[in-house]
Order: C-alpha cells, then structure tokens, then sequence
C-alpha cells in the first residue's frame, strides 16, 4: 500500500472519529436546549391552563377547543392520582397533515377542589429535525472530505512526492555496469534532498569500490599474462637446448605445462569477470541452426578421435537474442564437455527446438552432488587437468540472458536442456 | 628478412629476438611507443610483431600509421588482453594476426612465416623439403610429386611442425596450434598422437624420408632428413 494511501485512510479515519464526536457533542448540545426550551414551554402552558382553570369562569369548551391540550375534569376522584407523566408519540398534525412526532404530559391536578386529567400536546418535530440535520451535515463534511482528502492525495502524489517517485524509478533503472551516472531529480524538499544526497553518496562509494574491483580483476588477467609470457618464452628456449639432462627436461617441461595453465586459469577467470560486468553487448537475433551446425564443424575431428557420435536434430527456427562471443563460449562449453566427459565409442545428441535445446551425452554418472555442478573449480578428479570453470560460465552466460538451464542424468546420459 | 619487434617488456624482448635470430631472422627491437614509431617511419620491415599495450601510446596507433602510409610490411599483433574489441579493431585496421599472451614461441614462428609465405612469396607459396612439396594456397602436399591426401588437422599438424622443423615441439603447442581451448589438454594428448601416427603413416607409405620422431616426456620432433 503506497504511503499516500495509508495517510489519507488514516486521516479519513481520524477525520470520521472527530466528526462523529464533534456531531454527538453537538447533538447533545442542541438536545439538551431543545430539551429545556420544551420544559419551560411545559410550564408555560400549563401555567396558561392552570390560571384559565383557576380564574372565575374556567371555559373548558374554549380549553379543549386547542388540539394540543385535552383537559377532562374526573370526578371520580378527590384528589390527583396521576403524577406527571411524559411519553413521546406520533399524531396526525392537522395544519401540516402529516404523522409528527410530539410529547404528551399528562397529569392530574386539583382546583378549587376539582380534579382535572390534563394532557398537554408538545411538537417533537424541530428536534428531530435537528438530529437529521446534524446526522446529515456530519455526513455531508465527511464526504467532502473523502473528496479533498482524495484531491490532495493525487496533488501530493503529483507534486509533492515526485521527486520521490523520479529517484525511485531512477534508482530501479540504475545499472552499475551501465557506466551511466545516477541523476537524481532536484527538489526543494529537505527530507527528498537528504535522501537524494544520501543516494548519490551511497552509490558513488559503490561505484568507486566497483570500479576499482573491476580494474583489480582486469589488471590482475592481463598484467600477470606478460611475466607469464617471458616464463614461458625462457622455458621454450631452455627445452630447446639439447644440452640439458632428461629429468631436468622433464622438470622444466612441468614448469611450463603448469604455467600454461596459470596464464588460462587468470584469461578464464577475465572471462567471467567480463560476463558478470556484462561487457558483451552486442546482442543480436542469431539463427541457431547455421551456427550450431558451424561449431559442431570445428568439433568435428575431436569427436571422431573419440569414435563419438554426434547426431544433431536441428529446427531451422530457432533464434536467439545475445552476444554472438557469448553464444560461440556457451555452445562450445557444452560441447566440450559433453565430449571430454563421454566414453569412447560414446554418443552425442543435439536437439534443437524453437524455444529449446537439448545436449545429451554418454558419460559416467557424477562424482559430486548435482547441485554443485555448476560451481567454480568443481570438476571430475579423474580429470585434474581441466580447469573446472566451463559448466560456471555456462550457468553465467545463461542466468545474464535469461536462459534456463537444467540437468538431468538418465539412463547414463547427461542431459543439459536450455530454454530460452 | 627483417623483423620489428615492439615489446616493452625487457625480458620477453629480449627471448623472442633470440629466438628469431637463431631462426635467421635480421630483428630489431623497440621498446616504446616513440622508438616504434621512428624505426617505422625511416626503416622498411617485413613483419612487425606490435605489442597494442605500450607504456607511452597504443600500439594500435603505430598500426594505423603503416596503414596511412601503405606500408608492405606484415603486422603481427601481440596483446596480453583476451579482449575480443582489442582483436576485431586490429584485425580491422589490418593487421595481418592476432595472438595473445603467453604465447609459444613455436606458435609465433609458425605464424611468422605464415605471414612471409602470404607476404613474400606472392603465388610462389610453395615450401621446399628435400622430398617433400607443400602448396600453402591450395593445401596440398606432395611426397616425390605425388599427393599425399590429408585430413584438415593434418594438414595443419604438418605444416606446423614443418614451420618448426628439427625442433622438440611439446604437446601443449601443438595442441593449442590445432585446437585452441576447445579442449581438454588430457585428450588432446591422446588426440595428438592418433594424428601424428596417422601422419607418419601416410607420408612414410609415400616414401618420404622425413620423421616425426617423438622425444619422451617432452613432445615431439620433425626431422626432414
């Protein structure tokens, strides 16, 4: 629930709550004024009737001629017997014609020794009124509310949280490997300024570490292959040499075999940083087929060495939006692997679908668990040759372009299915 | 034939211009972008070997130069970078190769003299063994004028040890030279000797007296008699 959202049904709560005491104390006000006004008129009137009654020609005709007052003298009885009594009733008014709601008092009294049942009519219908019109206007400020509340939280929205919503959607966009500085929006608001600042302060920090980490990397891939070259260079020409003893050779053959490894180990390791900072971006639709068909060319003789089968099923359809060096080292680790990791005489197969490809191959079950296979570094001990990188940047490659990839291991097949 | 090298690394320069002059090679050497840039302008060369990461310029500046100035000479890139952009631009510009460090000095030999045969030899791109015809263009080999049919990596295998002859080339080269990564080193052990029994087979039928001899626990060597 957005935050504007939550103030104004907070206000709209607060709001109903203080309208309906504020309406209550109003009713109560007005109740209590109505209440008294209708006592004292009580009491006029029956200070009226009672002063009729008590002068020298009390006129009962003319008493009883009002609608609002019945008197009845009971002489039944010597002395009053009906105290006052209040009750609140519908009657027909016969000026306005309609049901309205009125207050009798009955009561009995005596004068000059006569008992008289008095009931005396008081309208009710201004206090209902009033109540409605309370009830009413609580109801018509509270809907106005609603509306301005609603008007202001639209305008807030719009003007006041803004600058907010601008560094949000630039925040969301912000890529660090974008290379593209975060431009926060100006505002005039001192918390927005601070959090901006705040921001820009934050991620210049990360970029500085980021950049820094990156040139790390790089420096550390190339820089180191210079001393490995000369390593390299020295050893060819001591091997050359014919002077030297056979396990010296041997040693030195050693060195060199392991310093080969070093310089592809740290290329390698560039690899990935470069997958991750996501330095490959010349993406583009690329037909599968053509280009699969071109690797499994290069492919080829190594599988036919091993005596493997290689049976492609390739959908001409097949595209795919991404990095054409990307794909080649995708496609070509896969291969590889299915190859080194196969038996000889083993087999190889390749589906190829619209939205899917399959690389099934012949091979020992794995000697570590599944879920680590795409880990740096995993690899087959009967293999400490390989570097135990490829099948990680596979998973790189993959998760940085919205592929799926998934493994299976069925019926001694190894079974890596890509979607995409 | 002369050879540029521009290497700013003191070491690597000096091995690499050893290793050409053993080869016969007249090199020079320049270890900055300035002395490069002076040796090109006043010196005709045949191969530039051109290090693109110099301390005080980029490489790829001096091979635009050549170019402007429609130089004859070769020009062999050498880049510690594996970066695909450094290899596109400077293949682009028209450096003649590409190759990244380390490097086997038996694979820049190789691509040394790929380049000569391309440069030099202008449709006389034949190499000349005693009893043995390679047709570089064509890819075709001839043992006493007969063709001796090879596969592709064959052919490649042959022309690499015959770039290298009388030389020990260890396996990781070659395996390198035929495959790139594309393989695991252990197979490709394997794989390499299939191949070169292979090919010891097809020109020893062909009755040439050339030999791959192998040299234990190092590689092997091409003995063309």
């Amino acid at each position: 629930m957005k935050l504007i959202t939550k103030t104004t049904l907070l206000y709209l709560v607060m709001m109903g709550l203080v309208i309906l005491s504020s309406g209550w104390v109003l009713y109560q006000i007005a109740n209590t004024f109505l209440e008294n006004q209708t006592r004292d008129y009580f009491t006029f009137r029956e200070n009226r009737i009672h002063t009729n009654l008590s002068g020298p020609t009390p006129d009962l005709n003319f008493l009883n001629s009002f609608q609002s007052q019945k008197v009845v003298p009971v002489s039944a009885i010597k002395i009053p017997v009906q105290k006052k009594l209040d009750r609140d009733t519908l009657l027909l008014n016969r000026m306005s014609g309609d049901i309205e709601p009125f207050r009798a008092r009955t009561f009995d009294e005596e004068i000059k020794g006569k008992v008289y049942r008095i009931t005396i009519y008081v309208g009710m219908q201004q206090s209902v009124l009033l109540n409605k019109f309370i009830i009413q206007s609580a109801f018509y400020i509270f809907l106005a509310l609603i509306v301005v509340l609603l008007l202001l939280n639209y305008l807030a929205s719009r003007f006041l949280w803004r600058p907010f919503y601008q560094t949000l959607e630039q925040i969301k966009n912000y890529s660090i490997n974008q290379n593209q500085p975060l431009v926060l929006p100006p505002t005039t608001t001192q918390e927005f300024k601070d959090l901006n600042r705040l921001f820009a302060q934050t991620i210049s920090r990360i970029e500085h570490d980021y950049r820094n980490i990156k040139e790390f990397t790089e420096n550390i891939s190339h820089e180191v292959q210079t001393p490995l070259a000369v390593i390299k260079a020295k050893l060819e020409m001591l091997l050359k040499t014919d002077t030297l003893p056979p396990d010296q050779l041997k040693a030195l053959n050693a060195v060199y075999q392991s310093t080969s490894r070093l310089s592809k180990l740290s290329k390698t390791l560039g690899l990935i940083s470069k997958i991750d900072n996501q330095e490959f971006t010349n993406k583009e639709q690329i037909s599968l087929k053509p280009f699969i068909q071109n690797i499994l060319y290069n492919f080829k003789e190594l599988a036919e060495l091993k005596n493997v089968k290689i049976s492609p099923d390739l959908d001409e359809n097949a595209t795919l939006f991404i990095d054409g060096y990307l794909l080649d080292v995708l496609l070509s680790n896969l291969l590889k692997n299915a190859l080194s990791h196969n038996f000889a005489n083993g087999e190889i197969t390749i589906q190829l679908q619209p939205h899917r490809l399959t690389i099934a191959n012949t091979g020992q079950p794995l000697t570590f668990r599944e879920d680590q296979l795409y880990d740096r570094f995993r690899k087959n001990p009967d293999k400490p040759q390989s570097l135990g990188l490829g099948l990680a940047i596979v998973k790189r490659i993959c998760d940085l372009n919205n592929m799926k990839i998934k493994y299976v291991y069925t019926q001694d097949r190894h079974l890596f299915k890509l979607t995409f | 034939m002369k050879i540029l090298l521009v290497e700013d690394n003191p070491d690597l320069a000096e091995t690499v211009v050893n290793y050409l002059r053993q080869e016969g090679y007249i090199c020079e050497t320049a270890r900055d972008y300035k002395t490069a840039d002076e040796k090109v302008e006043v010196y005709e060369y045949d191969i530039i070997i051109l290090d693109i990461t110099l301390p005080d310029g980029n490489g790829l500046d001096i091979l635009k130069k050549l170019k402007q100035n429609h130089s004859e000479a070769g020009v062999l890139i050498v880049s510690a970078k594996n970066a695909l952009d450094d290899k596109v631009e400077g293949l682009h510009l028209g450096a003649d190769d590409y190759l990244t460090k380390p490097f086997h000095l038996a694979e820049l030999n190789a691509r040394v003299q790929s380049l000569l045969r391309r440069r030099r030899f202008q449709g006389r791109d034949e190499i000349i063994l005693p009893d043995m015809r390679v047709n570089t263009t064509t890819s075709q080999v001839f043992v006493k004028d007969e063709e001796v049919t090879l596969t592709r990596k064959e052919y490649e295998l042959l022309l690499y040890f015959i770039s290298n002859r009388n030389r020990v080339l260890n396996k990781e080269s070659i395996a390198e030279h035929l495959w790139g990564d594309n393989i695991d080193m252990a197979d490709s052990f394997d794989f390499i000797y299939t191949h070169i029994k292979n090919l010891r087979k097809k020109i020893m039928v062909a009755g040439s007296r050339v030999n791959i001899k192998s040299v234990y626990g190092m590689g092997y060597k091409f003995i063309s008699a």
